[in-house]
């Protein structure tokens, strides 16, 4: 068994293809480690990672729960969300329609954990114009911009790993502190 | 030249018995034929086309057939018709060779009829299956059985021994021990004694433990039997946390979570707890109270956590140490009872301490019984010697041997049978100290100062009871005028002469009532007599003796004439006369 020092439950939730899988590879040097029921549409991954805590270094374990799906979230969906410390709501920056369900994502995670830290990772960024910045997608795609401020948002690209590592372990992170 | 001539032949006999030809082995098996004599029969059955024709041929051309020397085939023939194999009888260069009727049972043959016979019937089964659509299970059963029920019957056979040896061997371990605990076990849950021991012998193992967080779904403590796990054991967690839930979405369960999964000959035993689930990886039955243990060590890990895990951080510090309770119940379920386990260990260690101590016990009485019967005989050895060698009637002795001390007690009638006595005693080399505290004494003397002591206890007896009567007479018990009853202040009078009594256990009482004439005589014998009766009980319940107390006849005219109780004779009460009965 692990020796890590925390465990953390981190739920990667978006749209169909917008790369919730990618980014977890790309995130995950141990490919084998993940474990993919399809049937179940859930697939776990584990990474440990060491972060900086006052000086100490804290080894932090990461299980990954990508949930599957065809955009529509099923009650089966829902019970895979419960007890995780955070989320990563992923979103297709070159499809407009995933951007737009950012905020569904945001809500329903919630409702199902309340208090639950949320990142979003507003992903394939290397397809498009590198001129704006997270929060102007926000604002532009976002009913209530406010429910995502800016140090919640990353411009993510599993392709290249652009920002990548830094999601996660910023999550990690946030997570710890707000635990302790 | 009859090397090459053996060299070739049994190149030809080793293809002739190759052939196909269950008689010619029969008879080369029956008769031990050699290779030649093989050779040339197997040549025979060929020419005569199984024993069928008889034939008239020549040593030569049969020779040439087998390509072996001519003088070969003829002590060959010769041999096969001593063996009464062939007949043959030589005309000329001629020789006629016919084969009788066998009458032996050739083996082979037999079996090959049989097993066509087999053969015919499982083809014609066959071309029946084949010519059905469906063969009803029954039918296709009773077609099969014939041919895989014995080979399957067999297995299970086979695999039922093994069982009851595995049974056996464990129960020899704990037999003794534990048939009383099944027997408890079976009269309290009502299960027949036969399945709980069954249940309890069959192995039982588990592979692993975990235990997962409700909520987040996070291992939060694994204990494995051998700790070589392929796959990490968080994912495994996690995946099975997701198999949980997905069976309690998809399938609306009424309780909050699955029980068990099986695969193969494992298991997944799950349990729910209040913050946590448990998933157990376990092979075999397990026994019959293995529930209420499972329910022991979850309900000890909620008490120890239970705070920590109410709203688990994900921080592991706060859980550390959780697989302890796990690592216990796999080393304990998992240990085979008798072999190399505490149990069966501890249990032969007690055994072997026990005989050990059986033995030194026996040891030493068997000992003990033996210097006893030793000192004994030396005793009596030594008590015969010196009732011969002492003057008669001058000792009273006893001897007593302990190993190689001799203690003599008693009397001697001078000094110089004492010294005797010394002497007598050295002439046994096996006494190596005496402690000799014989008292030498005159009898006469002895007898008369046994007499004037005798005459001087008496004298103090006399003394004491007089002592004791005069004190006694002071102390009367009074009554109030109608009353029977020992209150308080007559108890006090009792208490007081009781004092007096018990200090002198032989002296007896005469307990005399007195009475005032009032009433009359009649009234006053009842009074008198429940008067004593009650004073009597109270001696009683003191500690006296019943026996020591004797109540006297009421008799008012006695009592009257008696000058001790004048001054008494407007009262009501006891009196008390100590005597020694004879």
């Amino acid at each position: 068994m692990s020796t890590a020092a925390y465990k953390f439950k981190i739920v990667m939730l978006g749209d169909f293809a917008v790369g919730k899988t990618s980014l977890v590879k790309r995130f995950v040097y141990d490919a084998f480690d993940d474990m993919y029921l399809t049937t179940l549409g859930v697939k776990v991954t584990k990474k440990e990672i060491h972060i900086e805590d006052n000086g100490n270094r804290v080894e932090v374990m990461l299980l990954l729960w990508d949930i599957g799906g065809h955009g529509r979230f099923s009650e089966i969906s829902m019970n895979y969300l419960k007890g995780a410390g955070g989320a990563i709501i992923v979103s297709d920056l070159s499809n407009a329609d995933t951007m737009k369900h950012i905020q569904d994502h945001i809500s329903l995670f919630h409702e199902i954990n309340p208090g639950g830290k949320f990142f979003v990772a507003l992903n394939k960024a290397d397809l498009v114009d590198a001129g704006k910045s997270g929060s102007d997608y926000i604002k532009k795609y976002l009913d209530h911009p406010a429910s995502c401020p800016d140090d919640v948002v990353f411009l993510t690209s599993a392709k290249t790993g652009n920002n990548v590592e830094t999601l996660f372990h910023t999550m990690a992170v946030q997570m710890m502190r707000e635990k302790q | 030249m009859e090397n090459e001539e053996m060299n070739a032949g049994t190149g030809l006999i080793r293809k002739s018995t190759l052939l196909d030809n269950p008689v010619l082995r029969h008879f080369v098996k029956k008769h031990r034929l050699n290779d030649i004599e093989a050779l040339v029969l197997g040549a025979l059955l060929e020419l005569t086309d199984q024993m069928k024709t008889p034939i008239k041929t020549t040593y030569r051309a049969i020779a040439d057939g087998v390509e072996l020397a001519t003088m070969s085939v003829y002590q060959s023939i010769e041999s096969l018709h001593r063996n009464r194999i062939i007949e043959y009888k030589p005309t000329g260069d001629y020789v006629h060779i016919s084969f009788g009727e066998i009458d032996d049972s050739i083996e082979e043959i037999n079996l090959a009829y049989i097993n066509a016979r087999k053969i015919k019937r499982i083809e014609s089964d066959i071309l029946y299956m084949k010519k059905q659509n469906y063969v009803p299970s029954a039918d296709l059963f009773d077609m099969i059985y014939p041919i895989i029920g014995k080979l399957v019957a067999k297995k299970i056979a086979d695999a039922l021994r093994s069982l009851v040896n595995y049974i056996d061997e464990r129960l020899d371990d704990v037999l003794s021990m534990k048939m009383w605990k099944y027997r408890v076990m079976a009269f309290r849950t009502k299960v027949p004694l036969g399945e709980i021991i069954l249940r309890e012998s069959l192995p039982f193992y588990i592979d692993e433990i975990f235990l997962l967080d409700k909520k987040s779904s996070l291992l939060l403590g694994h204990a494995s039997r051998n700790g070589e796990e392929k796959v990490d054991r968080d994912l495994v967690g996690g995946m099975l946390a997701a198999i949980n839930d997905f069976i309690k979405t998809s399938f609306k369960a009424e309780k909050s979570s699955i029980d068990e999964i099986q695969f193969g000959n494992s298991k997944v035993m799950v349990t729910e707890h209040v913050y946590f689930f448990g998933a157990l990886v376990a092979k075999g039955s397990p026994p019959l109270e293995f529930d209420n243990r499972i329910e022991g060590v979850m309900n000890d890990i909620h008490i120890l956590y239970r705070r920590q895990l109410k709203n688990f951080s994900g921080n592991m510090e706060d859980v550390a140490g959780i697989e302890k309770p796990l690592e216990r119940l796999i080393e304990d379920t998992n240990r085979v009872p008798g072999t190399g386990a505490n149990g069966g260990r501890s249990l032969g260690k007690v055994k072997w301490a026990a005989a050990l101590l059986a033995c030194i016990l026996a040891v030493f009485l068997t000992w003990g019984m033996y210097c006893r019967v030793m000192n004994w005989q030396l005793e009596k050895r030594i008590a015969d010697h010196m009732e011969r060698s002492l003057p008669a009637y001058s000792h009273d002795l006893v001897f007593n041997v302990d190993g190689k001390e001799l203690a003599v007690t008693g009397t001697v009638s001078s000094r110089e049978t004492a010294e005797a006595l010394m002497r007598e005693v050295k002439k046994f080399p096996d006494i190596q100290e005496v402690d000799n505290r014989a008292v030498v004494a005159d009898y006469r003397s002895v007898r008369r100062f046994r007499t004037e002591l005798e005459g001087l206890a008496e004298q103090m007896t006399g003394l004491q009871l007089a002592l004791v009567k005069q004190e006694l007479e002071k102390i009367v018990i009074q009554f109030p005028t109608g009353v029977m009853a020992v209150d308080n202040a007559q108890l006090l009078q009792v208490r007081r002469a009781w004092e007096i009594l018990k200090q002198h256990p032989r002296i007896h009482i005469d307990i005399i009532a007195f009475n005032d004439p009032a009433g009359g005589v009649a009234v006053n014998r009842r009074l008198a007599e429940g008067r004593m009766a009650a004073v009597k009980q109270s001696f009683v319940r003191l500690g006296m003796s019943g026996e020591r107390i004797h109540v006297t006849d009421f008799d008012p005219e006695i009592l009257s004439a008696d000058p001790r109780f004048t001054q008494f004779r407007e009262n009501r009460g006891i009196m008390m006369f100590a005597k020694i009965p004879h």
